[in-house]
């Protein structure tokens, strides 16, 4: 997983120096910096330390197997993936459901249904504090604030 | 002298409105409950709450955040004290004697004398702010393009190497967020960059979002990772009418000098770039270890080794003031959400702002004192109060801090590209903060990107292409010469860490083949 994120780093580091390249001026008519000059100085610099990491975490990598291998690797750090990646979708529900349900109604519903997953078999308190929660922060920036926000398809502010 | 108190009686004439108390007293409490959740520092809070203040005057919408900065400083070591868990890393070393005092049944003199110590490190800071901030505002009047664009370097350089394990990361992060800071359009030639064609990144990528996204959403996936929200609460209770809630004589004159100590090392800590509160605490708990006559108590709940780190963290929460405000440059992820801040309401820090609007530098800096004023009323008064807080699991502060970072996002500009872009950056903030990089190097970066930018080029015009101009100037060559030391010093203490740990593995090895 730590790999694949600096492969990605990589990754992007090249499309951001490759976009600026092909994209911008590095020097002006006058062979002075031009809008691309920082950017791709950046972009180099991000390739060379991105590249260097991968290598580094590659080698690092290939030592950890063989001494696992030797020494017998059983220490995992207990960790909660599953439970991570339902809040990560929840938030993207959140978002898809932000414009088409209304503020109000959206934050509802990632309430309860994040409530449902992590706060199981107290269904009164979870619904109470998925409509007081929003109902409390729906005051405080559409009333208090005037923030502009999302009314939805139900016209449901 | 007489200057320093004729500004502070302006700024106090600032500070002292009805309007700014009532939001300093908000900013400030806000600051003490941010601090007590573990891994939500004030650097998140200042950017979730930046929607909030929109309404308000500039003055008054800075004074309220930076109370949220302050504060978490005296929030964050209630946890440390009595569940051995920091709600912010500047408190870290507070766990060290402040968890064993609440063992040996010595909790409510380690809060009340958490407060003191804190409210003793932030006034000293204060003061110190309004010698040294005039000074270094006037002497960098004299910085070129050069100068600050070797300070922004030096900031993002100290703080990846003083607050990160590995500065291949560090510095990957800060050049992550320069790319970040490249998007809109270039200010010289008009040229739109990374823009796709879409007219909502014409105006480049704010901040806000990204800090919010990195800080607020990134920190909390970290949490859920590490499973805070499985973790049972811990029921406390205090009653300030007891005795023994209160410190001794003792404990107060056993600490006298560790007062004086640790807020002069917090402050100096405070005032580098990127060096910060949490060097700043742990540099005042060990310089109070070696000078003490007995070592040996440090660690076993002992109220010096207390008082060291809390002076230390809040003299340097007001010693990072005297940079953001003379230089513009920001040394911590907080200072850097603070930073952006202000320039959002159009304040430009750096030299010229105290000659500009001294009501506004004077304001904040009196507001800081009332603040530590305020807040040491509040923590001892409303202990009890605050550590009902910690009653509340985990996992119902979850819908709280994520309905915030959306709302208050999408409030910024009714833009759902920043919305979904804060979710982006919450997803790469928790893969930033589990694989060792560093979100506060990219809000950094990506505040100072323009900056960098622009006095980087400069210099290069004002060199004639030749990049001498970083060594041909004293203060550039000064400034040069310590980031120099700086990578050499980093990259020495790598290989020798390198080769201790290959020497362990290797031992390992052979005791397991034979």
């Amino acid at each position: 997983m730590q790999l694949l994120f600096s492969i990605s780093f990589l990754v992007a580091s090249l499309a951001f120096t490759l976009h600026g390249w092909t994209t911008l001026d590095v020097l002006d008519s006058l062979g002075r910096p031009g809008a691309g000059f920082f950017p791709v100085l950046i972009g180099v610099l991000l390739i060379l330390t991105t590249g260097w990491n991968c290598i580094k975490e590659l080698a690092t990598r290939r030592a950890l197997v063989n001494t696992d291998e030797q020494l017998g690797s059983d220490s995992q750090d207990e960790v909660h993936g599953l439970d991570t990646l339902v809040v990560a979708t929840l938030i993207v529900v959140f978002l898809l459901s932000f414009k088409v349900l209304g503020s109000f109604l959206s934050m509802v519903l990632f309430c309860l249904l994040f409530l449902s997953w992590f706060n199981r078999q107290k269904l009164v308190f979870n619904l109470l504090y998925s409509l007081l929660l929003p109902a409390g922060v729906y005051l405080l920036f559409a009333v208090v604030l005037r923030a502009g926000l999302p009314a939805g398809i139900l016209d449901f502010h | 002298m007489g200057d320093i108190f004729a500004n502070l009686g302006l700024g106090l004439s600032v500070a002292v409105s009805p309007g700014n108390l009532v939001f300093l007293i908000i900013g400030v409490s806000v600051g003490m409950v941010v601090g007590l959740f573990p891994g939500f520092g004030p650097a998140a809070g200042i950017a979730i709450l930046i929607p909030m203040t929109f309404g308000l005057d500039p003055t008054t919408a800075i004074i309220m955040l930076s109370g949220i900065y302050y504060g978490a400083m005296y929030g964050g070591t209630i946890t440390s004290i009595l569940i051995n868990t920091p709600g912010e890393s500047a408190t870290v070393a507070s766990t060290l004697d402040g968890y064993p005092l609440a063992r040996n049944g010595r909790a409510g003199p380690a809060l009340v004398m958490q407060a003191v110590a804190s409210f003793f490190g932030g006034t000293v800071g204060v003061i110190l702010i309004c010698a040294f901030t005039p000074a270094l505002a006037g002497f960098a009047a004299s910085f070129g393009p050069s100068e600050y664009f070797l300070i922004v370097v030096l900031g993002l350089l100290l703080l990846t190497t003083m607050m990160g394990d590995n500065l291949l990361k560090g510095v990957i992060s800060a050049l992550f967020g320069f790319a970040i800071a490249m998007v809109g359009v270039d200010a010289v030639s008009g040229a739109q960059r990374f823009t796709f064609g879409s007219p909502e990144l014409i105006g480049g990528i704010y901040f806000v979002p990204v800090a919010i996204g990195l800080f607020g959403i990134g920190e909390l996936l970290h949490c859920i990772h590490i499973g805070q929200h499985r973790q049972e609460v811990q029921k406390l209770s205090f009653s300030f009418m007891s005795k023994d809630f209160w410190p001794t004589i003792k404990d107060y004159t056993e600490s006298k000098f560790t007062f004086i100590r640790g807020s002069v090392i917090g402050f100096i800590a405070g005032v580098l770039p990127g060096s910060g509160a949490t060097i700043g605490s742990i540099l005042a708990y060990s310089i109070e270890k070696k000078v003490a006559k007995d070592p040996e108590k440090f660690g076993q709940g002992e109220m010096r080794g207390l008082v060291a780190p809390e002076t230390a963290n809040n003299a340097a929460s007001a010693g990072a003031m005297v940079p953001l405000i003379s230089l513009g440059i920001p040394g911590s992820g907080a200072t850097a959400v603070l930073l952006g801040a202000l320039l959002m309401w159009g304040l430009q820090p750096g030299p010229m702002l105290i000659v500009n609007k001294p009501d506004f530098v004077w304001g904040l800096i009196a507001s800081m004192y009332l603040g530590n004023v305020m807040l040491v009323i509040i923590s001892i008064v409303a202990i009890p109060l605050f550590v009902k807080f910690l009653d509340v699991p985990y996992r119902l502060v979850v819908p709280v801090i994520v309905i915030l970072c959306v709302i208050g996002t999408f409030a910024l500009h009714s833009s759902m590209i920043e919305t979904w872009l804060l979710a982006i950056t919450g997803v790469v903030g928790f893969g930033m903060k589990k694989f060792g990089y560093s979100p506060a190097a990219t809000v950094l970066a990506l505040v100072l990107g323009a900056m960098a930018e622009n006095t980087f080029l400069q210099s290069l015009i004002i060199g004639d292409g030749s990049l001498s101009i970083f060594i041909s100037r004293p203060i550039s060559l000064f400034l040069s010469c310590i980031i120099a030391g700086i990578i050499i010093m980093a990259v020495v203490l790598r290989a020798r860490r390198g080769r201790i740990r290959r020497k362990a593995v290797a031992d390992a090895l052979t005791q397991v083949n034979g």
